[in-house]
């Protein structure tokens, strides 16, 4: 091989090497890239739902209402029968079997919808309005396009009649789409179309305030012990090398800690936000002392020795000047922390988070799930209505940490000062 | 006596960023012979080297303007071969900078990326002699495979030395290479560069006046960027023509 | 209960504060001394004292009461009629009597339930009224005591610094006390488990299948044969091999592109492209791993799977290739992050060293750089293998459930965390050898990983001290 050769030779695999990097990082941002897009196209239709719009004629006599009704004859109305009535009349047959069709493309919550429209705006007594029920999951789903019209009747969803009044409620203009409230304010159901994350939300909000309650004062004092007061001795580099393991401990371990000592010995309530939150902070706490401690270590010893030159004894010049230096970097070290422990899900499955929880819990001693269980459960299911919705989770729970995320960057960069 | 250019840099200025560095240096450096670059601190000399084998390149805002020629072709035309300009154009660095590999391995790197050698008798030939020609041969021939990492800092130096001579360069440029030495070290490699220039154009930066007038033929008083007087070394420090160059060897600043 | 207690002592402590600050002033009025420390001290001393003591009463109460309680009340059935009977039907008999306590029961509950929820519910008054004296007592005493320390005009400020100092002290412990709890929580059930099951066999065997270990009655002796088989289906091997498998398919995905991707943001991009570079793979660290595992078991699963059929191949719909590529993006940040800092660690002159030789800079990589950079390299591949051991999500949503020894790839495999979700989510009798079985493979990946980040961490260790 010539020297013009070798040289060639050299700067072609210069080339390759280089290319090799550039193809590289381009494959991870495609995935990132595949997945956003998996999850928007597929998730922001959870966000509207549609609506079958129907006459209801609060006529007194039908509602079976005596002369002057007081608040308990208005309670005591039979919704059911009442709502089903005026939903036959929008298209009305003999058959049994076609009324039942007919009912199952309105959702299973039809009664309570009229029931809370009526109890609400008592003053349509007498009157005939226009009210959207919530359609069926299955009425939604062919709506939105997802289900396949063309196959045969026995492998839809959808009978043939269904779909005839469906046309016909299309041809009248009776289905709309609107915003779904429901998908932020409900709890879980069997029934898609009334799913929402509200009560997932909830869980999630609260186990991450118990995990910040318990996580923040106790790692911020242990950084400034390690950090300020520790004497260089066997007994400090124990609690060390304790933190520095339990940062890398594998998070179904804590989970199996939660189970076996939260809930087994100390016997606290099961699938509760308290007990999960118990949990995340003791995985955070390391988490958090670690960036608590970059930052105490960086803040220049000359302010500490200013502090003491003044008279301050130390714990004085810690507490009045060291820590609240270290604020930035602190703070976005437990924002960060605490990002990462809202999308954490193996140990809250083991706490027992995961049971199929319908009301939305009201503090944290109330059985809830989290926003990643929600997504773990509706991904398992194996309806149609839930597939959107699980994707919509995931918007929500990435858009959360999206958020977080970008207030620990800003807070550090705007506040945290830097050394010269 | 044919005293032959080697290298002549032409009107070169150079800047990193916004401040200028070097202001119009015209140099011939001659073949076969030491040329020393003297002048106090931060006045350019290493700036100036590092031209003539393109490592500024590797700072990303430096910028060169004017030329160097050497053998009559300017390197910094635009398709100028840089890989091949440091195969004839080897340095040594003022920190010993051994690669942490075995001795034997840091010597054969340059010879092996350069294909130079044929065969591993050849490889072993290469390491040998340029191990011989650094004056290190005998301190480490029974420890080849030892790191390079392990050596006092003279000798590492001197394997340095080595590496940079097993490619067989035409030029060899030294950037205060016996800074970091102690006094026995540095004697030994002033006698091996009085060894080298047979062979080699050598260009060495030095703070050292005494070494200066030791060790090269022909020097060059850099001050702020500029070179304020170049001539024979016997020229420059018994008789030099310039206020500023008197008072920096009579050490009055610098 | 608990939270009017703690009321009490807030308000009470609170109230004490006002109340040495005051004090403080007028007795150094009165008898005209200079006070140690500034007035604010003595109250914080005084509140602190009040305070904190019965708040640890009220907090170690609270937290080892059911525990007590339930020793109690379970050594009361062994001593009674019971006696014979092992230590799990005592427990279930226990949590029936708490459930007709608080009313959760369902069914006519025997005279001996009914006897032990009275009892309980006794057991339960008596600790509350215990409680309530001692933490009583505590605040009235212990305030008593540092009132007159007060008075004695002690060094307040530093008393409640000593007092900050011991808090300080408690904060980090807790990690150690986690630890501890860990350790505590695995190896108890563990050991359990292994009074049941043979450790070789289960180290060893071949078959994992827990569903044999049906809740049973625990009062029949198992003949001999029966344990052994019951020992059998507890063989761990297949869920060893099938963690191992999937995390070296993440690894053959992270390896190359974490590290290309550091090589090239540390050594080729601009100082722009490396300011948006590193924080973007990064963004695949902070994605929650349920998403990774929602879009390996939805998408890429089914993908690949389209892709087998088409060429005629046998694949699983939850093949170990989906679980193991995606696991692999998840992990690309852990190596691509920590190479980039040992390579840029690399000091300059090395790499010059190398130019100046006339080496492009792709072999200046390949062979100075690198190797120069190896043992920081080798672990941060170390603490990503052990990440990718742990992982749990991805694998419970996309890798099978069945413990399957294989090395294709297209199959699918189980792994050590999916089988402790498995057996843990959802209706457990703790005493089964199916729940503890979870706790002994908890017991093994807690091992494993210590291992694993212990050397990593050691390797990283003796490099750094190399080049500062």
């Amino acid at each position: 091989m010539t020297k013009e050769q070798r040289l060639q030779k050299r700067y072609s695999a210069e080339k390759r090497f280089k290319w090799y990097g550039i193809i590289s990082i381009c494959m991870a941002l495609l995935f990132v890239a595949l997945l956003v897009t998996k999850v928007l196209s597929e998730g922001t239709s959870a966000f509207v739902k549609s609506t079958i719009e129907i006459k209801l004629n609060f006529d007194q006599t039908a509602l079976n209402l005596p002369e002057k009704p007081i608040t308990e004859d208005l309670n005591a109305i039979d919704f059911y029968s009442f709502a089903i009535d005026q939903i036959l009349k929008t298209y009305p047959t003999s058959n049994r079997d076609e009324e039942k069709e007919l009912i199952k493309l309105f959702t299973t919550d039809f009664e309570f919808e009229v029931k809370d429209f009526f109890l609400a705006n008592t003053n349509l007594l007498n009157q005939t309005v226009s009210f959207k029920i919530t359609a069926s999951s299955d009425l939604d789903q062919l709506h939105k396009g997802n289900y396949a019209k063309n196959i045969s009747e026995d492998r839809r969803k959808i009978s043939n009649y269904q779909l005839k009044i469906y046309d016909h409620f299309i041809q009248n203009n009776k289905i709309t789409k609107v915003f779904n409230v429901y998908f932020f304010t409900n709890g879980d159901s069997r029934n898609p179309e009334i799913a929402g994350i509200g009560g997932a939300m909830l869980g999630s909000f609260f186990s991450i305030l118990v995990c910040l309650i318990i996580s923040f004062p106790i790692a911020l004092l242990a950084a400034v012990y390690l950090e300020e007061f520790a004497p260089k001795n066997k007994f400090t580099d124990f609690i060390e090398i304790n933190i520095n393991n339990l940062a890398a401990v594998p998070s179904i371990v804590f989970g199996l800690l939660g189970l076996g000592i939260l809930l087994n010995v100390f016997e606290l309530p099961r699938s509760t936000s308290l007990v999960g939150g118990i949990t995340l902070a003791l995985m955070t706490l390391p988490r958090i002392i670690i960036p608590c401690r970059a930052s105490l270590k960086a803040v220049p010893p000359s302010i500490r020795e200013a502090a003491l030159a003044v008279g301050a004894s130390k714990v004085q010049s810690v507490i009045h000047h060291v820590v609240p230096l270290a604020m930035p970097g602190t703070l976005s070290g437990t924002i960060i922390g605490l990002a990462q422990a809202l999308g954490e899900t193996a140990p809250l499955l083991l706490i027992g988070m995961v049971a199929f929880v319908v009301q939305v819990p009201a503090n944290p001693l109330d059985p809830s799930a989290s926003l990643p269980i929600q997504v773990y459960l509706w991904s398992e299911s194996a309806e149609r209505g839930f597939v959107e919705k699980t994707s919509a989770t995931i918007m929500v729970l990435l858009g959360f940490l999206i958020i977080m995320n970008s207030i620990a960057v800003y807070a550090r960069q705007k506040f945290e000062k830097k050394w010269i | 006596m044919d005293i032959k250019i080697k290298i002549k840099s032409t009107n070169l200025n150079v800047f990193y960023g916004e401040k200028q560095a070097l202001f119009d240096i015209n140099l011939e450096i001659n073949q076969n012979e030491v040329t020393a670059l003297i002048g106090p601190s931060g006045c350019g000399k290493s700036t100036f080297i590092r031209c003539i084998n393109r490592m500024n390149d590797v700072i990303d805002i430096c910028k060169i303007q004017g030329e160097i020629e050497m053998d009559g072709k300017n390197i910094y035309a635009p398709n100028t071969d840089v890989v091949s300009l440091r195969e004839k154009v080897g340095m040594v660095f003022q920190k010993p900078n051994p690669f942490p590999k075995s001795i034997y391995d840091n010597v054969c790197y340059g010879p092996k990326i350069h294909g130079i050698a044929e065969t591993k008798d050849d490889l072993d030939q290469i390491v040998e002699n340029s191990l011989k020609k650094a004056a290190l041969w005998n301190e480490v021939k029974d420890r080849l495979q030892e790191p390079g990492t392990s050596l006092s800092g003279g000798q590492q130096q001197r394997l340095c030395i080595a590496r940079a001579i097993s490619v067989n360069p035409e030029v060899i440029l030294m950037d205060e290479p016996c800074s970091a030495l102690d006094p026995i070290a540095t004697a030994k490699i002033e006698e091996l560069i009085d060894e080298l220039k047979t062979t080699f154009t050598i260009i060495i930066v030095t703070h050292s006046m005494s070494q200066a007038v030791r060790v090269s033929q022909k020097t060059g008083f850099f001050h702020l960027g500029k070179l304020i007087e170049v001539g024979t070394t016997e020229k420059i420090f018994k008789n030099p023509t310039n206020n500023m160059t008197q008072d920096y060897i009579t050490g009055r600043f610098g | 209960m608990n939270l009017l207690i703690l009321v009490f002592i807030f308000v009470f402590s609170f109230s004490c504060f006002f109340f040495g600050k005051s004090q403080i002033k007028k007795i150094a009025a009165v008898n005209n001394f200079k006070t140690k420390a500034l007035p604010h001290f003595y109250g914080f001393y005084l509140s602190l004292w009040c305070a904190l003591p019965a708040i640890l009463i009220v907090f170690l109460w609270t937290v080892f009461e059911p525990f007590i309680v339930k020793y109690l009340i379970i050594s009361g059935l062994e001593q009674s009629s019971l006696a014979d009977i092992d230590h799990d039907r005592l427990n279930l008999v226990y949590q029936k009597i708490k459930a007709l306590y608080f009313g959760t029961y369902s069914g006519a509950a025997s005279e001996q339930i009914q006897l032990g929820a009275k009892q309980y519910g006794s057991f339960l008054s008596m600790a509350q009224n215990a409680k309530i004296v001692l933490v009583f007592t505590a605040v009235i005493g212990f305030t008593l005591v540092a009132y007159k320390k007060i008075t004695n005009n002690t060094h307040a400020r530093e008393g409640v610094e000593s007092i900050f100092k011991v808090v300080l002290i408690l904060c980090s412990v807790v990690a150690v006390l986690t630890t501890a709890g860990i350790i505590f929580s695995l190896l108890i059930e563990s050991i359990k488990f292994f009074s049941q099951i043979n450790f070789f066999d289960f180290l060893f065997g071949l078959d994992w299948s827990p569903q044999k270990a049906f809740v049973r009655d625990t009062s029949i002796v198992l003949t001999a044969s029966e344990k052994q088989e019951l020992s059998n289906a507890f063989g761990a091997v297949p869920l060893f091999a099938g963690t191992g498998f999937i995390a070296l398919i993440a690894m053959s995905v992270a390896v190359p592109i974490g590290l290309f991707s550091a090589i090239y943001l540390a050594e080729y991009a601009g100082s722009n492209l490396r300011k948006f570079g590193k924080p973007v793979i990064e963004v695949l660290a902070g994605i929650p791993t349920v998403v990774y595992g929602f879009f390996a078991a939805l998408t890429v699963g089914p993908f690949i799977k389209s892709i087998g059929d088409t060429l005629g191949l046998d694949v699983s719909s939850e093949s170990a290739l989906a679980a193991g590529l995606v696991m692999g993006v998840m992990i690309i940040p852990f190596v691509s992050s920590l190479s980039d800092d040992v390579i840029n660690a690399v000091p300059q002159s090395l790499r010059e060293g190398s130019y100046a030789l006339g080496a492009t800079k792709s072999e200046t990589i390949k062979q100075v750089v690198l190797p120069a950079a190896l043992p920081g390299i080798i672990g941060s591949i170390l603490l990503a293998v052990s990440r990718a051991i742990g992982e749990t999500m991805i694998v419970v949503m996309a890798a099978g459930l069945a413990a399957n020894l294989t090395i294709n790839p297209l199959d699918s495999t189980t792994t050590i965390t999916t089988q402790i979700v498995m057996i843990l989510v959802g209706d457990q009798e703790f005493t089964s050898a199916k729940t503890q079985a979870a706790f002994a493979l908890g017991l093994t990946l807690f091992v494993v990983t210590l291992i694993l980040n212990f050397i990593a961490l050691s390797v990283v260790n003796k490099y750094r001290e190399k080049y500062d």
